[in-house]
């Protein structure tokens, strides 16, 4: 579970409240959750029940109301905005469900984004865009603009951009939500093939079909962690399914 | 036609919807077609109506020129013989009228009231078709030197001067300088102004008596003519008649008439030459504007297009065709600009009461300019045709939507593309393109205005008051007299507190006078006739020099020795010294005016060259002669002091003193009339500044609508960028870049449509060139700067977007 003996991601007693008029909505209460470097985590449950809040969280992008999250050694949750950003550059790789691909840059520019964020020498950048855009079977599209390719292809491209900062962690907000059975398959076995490199990846999914990709369970219900499930032989069972890696 | 009325009712209902949007627009629109309103009231009424004369397409103005020395443009006036030959020799003309514009006094009870007026012949009230409404028109026998001196009164001199006297006719009246009498024959209809260009006009009076020896005299040109085409002729035709009686004149009189032409121009057009370069740089400036109005409006519409594609696809999906939704877009268009039109309607009739206040006098026809209903049709035409342009563009790229995509909203998972924001890019861009041509031509006028108050017109204005007067003929009937009454004068204002030095000329300089003579020098070879070089001669007394600060660079000023019948002696200017003297000094070689006909005057000083005619334009020769021996009834008193404004009521006082009957016609400083002649440029100045600053206004609104409408657009975007790390700044400058892109793009473009238009402005500029690098560099940075302040707030709500609720924008 641990490299180390030290998980790379730890929560403990994140609680998330938001205040509406004059209600209060708990949408996480006292979660407690630890994920280990090279684990593939799943989180699953019904809408609303704080999946999505939990990702907002781990990615950064938005901040507990309560208890303590470290993220690769550092406690994160009081950090400023100028950190937050410099932690989401270079820790985590989103994908999210609907791409959120920019339309003005091509595919290329697309996944060198976040590198010119990190200030990265032409060189380095180029060598990491390529490098990503092998994996995901997309270098020959590289000068595409994201209209000009299907869903699928537009979620690959979200995937070399997550993957070419090589994170941390990989995190993945319902990667097949937009997508149809075929090209869903075919993202999921990317990120399969990705964890088996070694990448970390945590991914919010309602979708039982795919869950079974991931080595760790974790189910929410009304903001809280109900349960915890662990599946050491998931890999051998999708490869005995005679899954093909995309 | 009902289809009309649905998209006319639907139309208002989405403005009523969208209020904010529509009170933007409309106000936007408004301010800009009211500005286009006041300025074609303008123009209209000066340029485009006819003259309030039935006969106004037929009357032309006639002015000879010396067409060796002179160019066709630089016509003015004649010489009255030359003009009574070609009345009679005339095929074309069925009437022709000199005249001269004229100051005088009328004593309606003993008093002088001073009077504006004209001495014109008798045919004028022929050319105008005017019918007295009392009396009769004037006769050829009026015009003859020795004729029973008569008048014609204006209505309104009637009315307040003569209570409306209806027994007036054949009744005689006290008039002029010597208040001797006068037989009114005619009262003139209500509101008649001719010549046009002046404020009011009390009294005509028939021009041939007043010539005296300029009656058979063809070298003195200063008359003024009209005249009535035949039916038929066209000004063309007219001129070149004219040019035949001319040649006859050339050979007929060598010594006076060589050279002679004559300009045959339409009179409206000649009464307007003067402002219509600068009406139609204020009517393209203020078009401008408009534009810059239609391209804020059409990026609103643009980005509330964006809002609206799945209305437009629902209709489309219910059978509309992409015209008709083109149509039902543009009648909303037409809607917005035709309630903007009203309204900038409302704001014209104010603007044009602003205009009239701002201008000087010197633009002719002022009174007539208001919103009528030619006005108001105006409006409404352009308020359409406003309607169309702002609307055309977004609503052909509105009607383009792909029906699938909008009806299943299925264009997630990327952010907006660039289609739609270039064009709303390359709006701005123009929109910057124009501002910077309105902005530079403003420069331009501006840096014209600054030279030309900085130049020098080699005399101190600053310093010197004046009081005009013409010593009454009845009381000083000859020049000894008038000189003595007028040296009494200079005394008294000479030992008034606070006055340094007074004297006394008889043309002030600037004043607009002319006074044009030819000469010789004695001892070279004479010129030929009609080529011979011109000057224009001041007759001053002793200390003018010093009292106007105008240096004398050798020999000396004229004393109380020089008089009446000592020797005739002149001061010259160093143009004429330069020009005719390069190499040797001029002290002492003789002067004759006027081919041989008077006596030399010998060149006994040097005086610095002044601008006499305007500010800018080169000085010319100027010489000065001796009031004791050049006598001029007409004189300005001047007097140099610290104070110049505390010297105008004891200068007054003087004269009530010496002479309480004798009227002042004028007591000013010399600086109000030097300021007094920029009015023209700075009214132009005034109008092109606002408009220009109306320009940068809108231009602003425009980039700061744009910045902020694509951080709207770009939010997702935003969201994105800043999950992936990027830092506040960073997004920051991102908006900020894309603001300088469009700037730039936009200055490029306008700095080379500048460089292009201003070209046209060349006559109305001053001591800087079309194109001015400096007033380009100065203008594009004030439009820059302006472009980043109003991006800056765009882009610190895109640096403070919440990535989370960005991401989920969608």
């Amino acid at each position: 579970m641990t490299n180390n003996g030290e998980p790379l991601i730890r929560l403990e007693g994140i609680r998330k409240i938001f205040y509406t008029d004059e209600l209060e909505t708990h949408a996480l209460s006292n979660v407690h959750l630890e994920i280990g470097r090279g684990e593939y985590v799943s989180i699953a449950g019904p809408s609303g029940c704080g999946k999505s809040t939990l990702l907002s969280i781990l990615g950064l992008l938005d901040t507990p109301s309560g208890g303590t999250y470290t993220l690769n050694g550092t406690e994160v949750q009081k950090l400023g905005p100028v950190e937050r950003a410099q932690i989401r550059n270079r820790e985590i790789g989103f994908i999210f469900q609907s791409f959120n691909l920019i339309g003005d840059l091509t595919v290329y520019e697309n996944i060198e984004l976040p590198l010119t964020y990190r200030r990265l020498p032409a060189g380095e950048r180029k060598r990491r865009v390529n490098g990503a855009l092998e994996r995901v079977g997309m270098l020959n599209r590289s000068r595409h603009y994201p209209a000009q390719l299907s869903g699928g292809q537009q979620q690959r491209v979200a995937v070399a951009r997550a993957l070419a900062g090589e994170p941390a962690i990989l995190l993945a907000d319902e990667p097949t939500g937009n997508l149809d059975s075929k090209n869903g398959e075919a993202v999921m076995g990317l990120l399969l093939d990705l964890h088996r490199a070694g990448a970390t990846i945590c991914m919010v999914t309602h979708d039982p079909r795919f869950t079974r990709y991931a080595g760790r369970k974790v189910h929410l219900f009304d903001g809280r962690i109900i349960e915890e499930t662990r599946d050491h032989m998931a890999e051998e069972k999708l490869s005995a399914s005679g899954f093909a890696v995309a | 036609m009902s289809s009309l009325l649905f998209d006319i009712r639907f139309a208002i209902r989405a403005l009523k919807r969208n209020t904010w949007f529509t009170i933007v627009a409309v106000a936007t629109l408004a301010i800009a077609l009211g500005a286009n309103t006041a300025i074609f009231s303008v123009v209209d009424a000066i340029l485009l109506r006819p003259l309030p004369f039935s006969t106004s397409a037929r009357i032309v103005t006639i002015a000879g020129y010396n067409s060796v020395r002179v160019a066709r443009k630089d016509a003015e006036v004649s010489a009255w013989p030359d003009l009574e030959d070609l009345r009679k020799q005339s095929k074309t003309l069925e009437h022709l009228a000199a005249y001269s514009e004229s100051a005088s006094y009328i004593y309606p009870s003993g008093e002088p009231v001073p009077v504006s007026g004209a001495a014109v012949g008798s045919e004028m009230f022929d050319v105008l078709a005017i019918k007295p409404e009392l009396g009769r028109r004037f006769t050829a026998r009026d015009d003859l030197p020795d004729a029973p001196p008569v008048i014609a009164l204006s209505h309104e001199t009637w009315m307040h001067l003569y209570a409306g006297d209806q027994a007036i006719i054949g009744k005689t009246v006290r008039f002029g300088n010597s208040g001797k009498p006068r037989t009114v024959v005619a009262i003139l209809p209500p509101g008649l102004r001719f010549p046009i260009n002046t404020d009011t006009i009390s009294f005509w009076a028939p021009i041939g008596p007043t010539l005296g020896d300029n009656f058979t005299e063809r070298g003195a040109h200063f008359l003024f003519a009209t005249g009535l085409l035949r039916r038929g002729v066209t000004v063309a035709q007219a001129e070149s008649d004219a040019n035949v009686v001319a040649a006859r004149l050339q050979k007929a009189y060598p010594d006076n008439d060589t050279g002679l032409k004559f300009a045959v121009d339409s009179c409206q057009e000649r009464l307007t030459r003067g402002v219509r370069p600068a009406l139609m740089l204020l009517t393209v400036a203020v078009f401008v504007v408009l534009l810059i109005g239609c391209a804020n409006v059409a990026n609103l519409l643009l980005a509330r297009a964006a809002g609206r594609h799945r209305e437009i696809a629902v209709r489309s999906a219910i059978g509309a065709t992409r015209g008709r939704i083109i149509r039902q877009l543009l009648v909303e268009s037409v809607v917005l600009s035709l309630l903007a039109g009203a309204i900038g309607a409302l704001l014209a009739t104010w603007g044009v009461d602003l205009l009239v206040a701002l201008a000087p006098p010197t633009i002719p026809r002022l009174d007539t300019v208001h919103v009528d209903g030619k006005v108001l049709f105006f409006t409404a035409a352009l308020s359409m045709l406003t309607g169309i342009i702002f609307g055309l563009a977004p609503a052909i790229s509105a009607s383009n939507t792909n029906l699938t995509e909008c009806l299943n909203d299925a264009s997630r998972g990327s952010t907006e593309g660039r289609k739609r924001g270039r064009l709303r890019n390359l709006i701005v861009g123009g929109e910057i393109a124009l501002s910077l041509v309105l902005l530079t031509g403003a420069g331009l006028l501006l840096r014209s205005f600054v030279q030309l108050f900085a130049t020098n017109p080699g005399f101190d204005s600053r310093s010197v008051a004046s009081l005009a007067f013409s010593p009454r003929t009845s009381t000083y009937p000859d020049d000894t007299r008038v000189y003595a009454f007028q040296k009494r004068v200079i005394e008294e204002a000479s030992h008034l507190p606070g006055v340094k030095s007074a004297a006394g000329v008889d043309l002030l300089p600037l004043a607009g006078d002319q006074n044009i003579n030819t000469f010789n020098i004695a001892g070279r070879p004479e010129a030929l006739p009609g080529q011979g070089p011109t000057a224009t001669i001041l007759s001053i007394t002793p200390h003018f020099f010093e009292t106007l600060s105008i240096p004398l660079l050798q020999g000396r000023d004229f004393t109380a020795n020089d008089t009446e019948n000592s020797e005739r002696v002149l001061i010259v200017d160093q143009t004429f010294v330069k020009r005719y003297f390069p190499h040797e000094n001029p002290i002492g070689h003789q002067i004759v005016f006027g081919g041989n006909k008077t006596k030399p005057r010998t060149i006994v000083g040097i005086a610095s060259p002044i601008r006499f005619v305007s500010v800018d334009v080169e000085p010319t020769i100027t010489f000065y002669a001796p009031q004791s021996q050049r006598t001029s009834n007409y004189i300005h008193i001047v007097t140099r002091s610290d104070n110049p404004a505390a010297q105008l009521r004891p200068l007054r006082e003087i004269m009530r003193r010496l002479d309480p009957q004798q009227p002042v016609i004028d007591v000013r400083t010399f600086e109000s009339l030097r300021v007094e002649t920029f009015g023209s440029r700075r009214f132009l100045l005034t109008l092109t500044a606002l408009l220009a600053l109306l320009a940068l206004v809108l231009a602003a609104i425009g980039i700061y609508s744009i910045m902020a409408y694509s951080v709207a657009v770009r939010t997702p975007e935003i969201g994105i960028r800043m999950a992936l790390g990027a830092e506040s700044s960073e997004i920051f400058r991102l908006i900020i870049r894309h603001s300088v892109q469009i700037t730039a793009g936009g200055l490029l473009a306008g700095v080379i449509a500048a460089v292009i238009a201003t070209r046209t402005m060349r006559t109305l500029l001053y001591g800087v060139v079309p194109g001015d690098p400096i007033t380009l560099a100065a203008v594009s940075a004030v439009l820059a700067a302006v472009a980043i302040v109003a991006s800056y707030i765009p882009a610190r709500m895109a640096a403070k977007v919440d990535p989370l609720v960005a991401i989920r924008y969608d």
